[in-house]
């Protein structure tokens, strides 16, 4: 976190909206980001928009103000899991069998078909792994798990690609 | 050991993956940031005000349970003894509290003041 951020966390956990919506400026891409790999592109923005507003509510209770950027991706990766366990019924997740994935025609891989056929925990830590490139510790602390069970969830989660990239054949 | 087929299906799916979680927010952070702060609350009055209705509820029914709780400034023992009691010809007692009595003596019509025989 770039030491310009803690005197925005400060001001902003003082009342100041001005300071709070710079610090959704400089958040606002990343969030998006990783929100989009666990709920789809429909529902990314929404789901960040209202993790940033629990956030604003929450701010005081932050303690610590370095720790602002993990702290609210913690609040959006919640967010995304209330959003995904609502819409349970409508998603195939892991339960589901695994379906073959039909390249696009220009041979590229549709992404999300794919991610949606993972635990919405596994989507978190895949992106967090492939995408922003994180450390297992950096990861365990940003989602609130150990790094052994975020090694257990990519684990499991390349298994699954794995099963669904084949076809479903084991 | 790995299929190497398989490996290269993840290792292609991952820079797939790579390059489409890295696109761009479809709004702009700077549009996001208007819309956000549009729908701010206000935290820090919003919680206190509410904070403060709860604890004036609570006192309200505190102080409504203790007033009706709390025993009648006179207990229903000593309500007779407040009445004029007559003690004897001439005398009656008034209890203004039950530590307090006042004593009259009338003395009969043309008798000296003083005068009981």
């Amino acid at each position: 976190m770039s030491d310009d951020t803690v005197p925005l966390v400060l001001h902003a956990r003082a009342g100041d909206r001005g300071a709070f919506t710079r610090l959704v400026e400089l958040h606002w891409g990343r969030l998006v980001r990783f929100a989009r790999s666990v709920v789809g592109e429909a529902e990314a923005e929404d789901a960040v928009q209202e993790a940033l507003l629990a956030a604003w509510r929450k701010l005081p209770d932050l303690t610590d103000p370095a720790c602002f950027g993990g702290w609210v991706g913690r609040i959006t990766y919640r967010r995304c899991l209330r959003r995904t366990g609502r819409f349970r019924h409508l998603l195939p997740l892991e339960a589901a069998p695994p379906q073959a994935v039909e390249p696009a025609p220009d041979g590229e891989i549709l992404i999300w078909q794919v991610l949606r056929r993972l635990a919405p925990r596994q989507r978190a830590v895949l992106h967090l792994t492939v995408v922003e490139e994180m450390s297992d510790s950096e990861i365990g602390t940003l989602l609130g798990i150990t790094p052994a069970s975020v090694r257990s969830h990519r684990r499991r989660g390349r298994d699954r690609l794995r099963h669904v990239l084949e076809g479903g054949r084991p | 050991m790995n299929d190497p087929v398989h490996s290269s299906r993840l290792d292609a799916f991952d820079e797939a993956f790579r390059a489409w979680g890295r696109r761009d927010a479809p709004t702009s952070s700077r549009q996001a940031a208007s819309v956000v702060r549009s729908q701010l609350a206000t935290p820090h009055q919003g919680f206190p005000m509410l904070r403060l209705a709860a604890a004036a509820a609570v006192l309200l029914v505190i102080g409504l349970l203790a007033f009706l709780a709390a025993p009648s400034a006179v207990p229903p023992s000593d309500v007779a003894a407040l009445h004029p009691q007559p003690l004897g010809d001439g005398v009656v007692q008034f209890w203004l509290n039950p530590e307090t009595p006042i004593v009259f003596v009338l003395s009969p019509m043309g008798s000296r003041s003083g005068d009981n025989s």
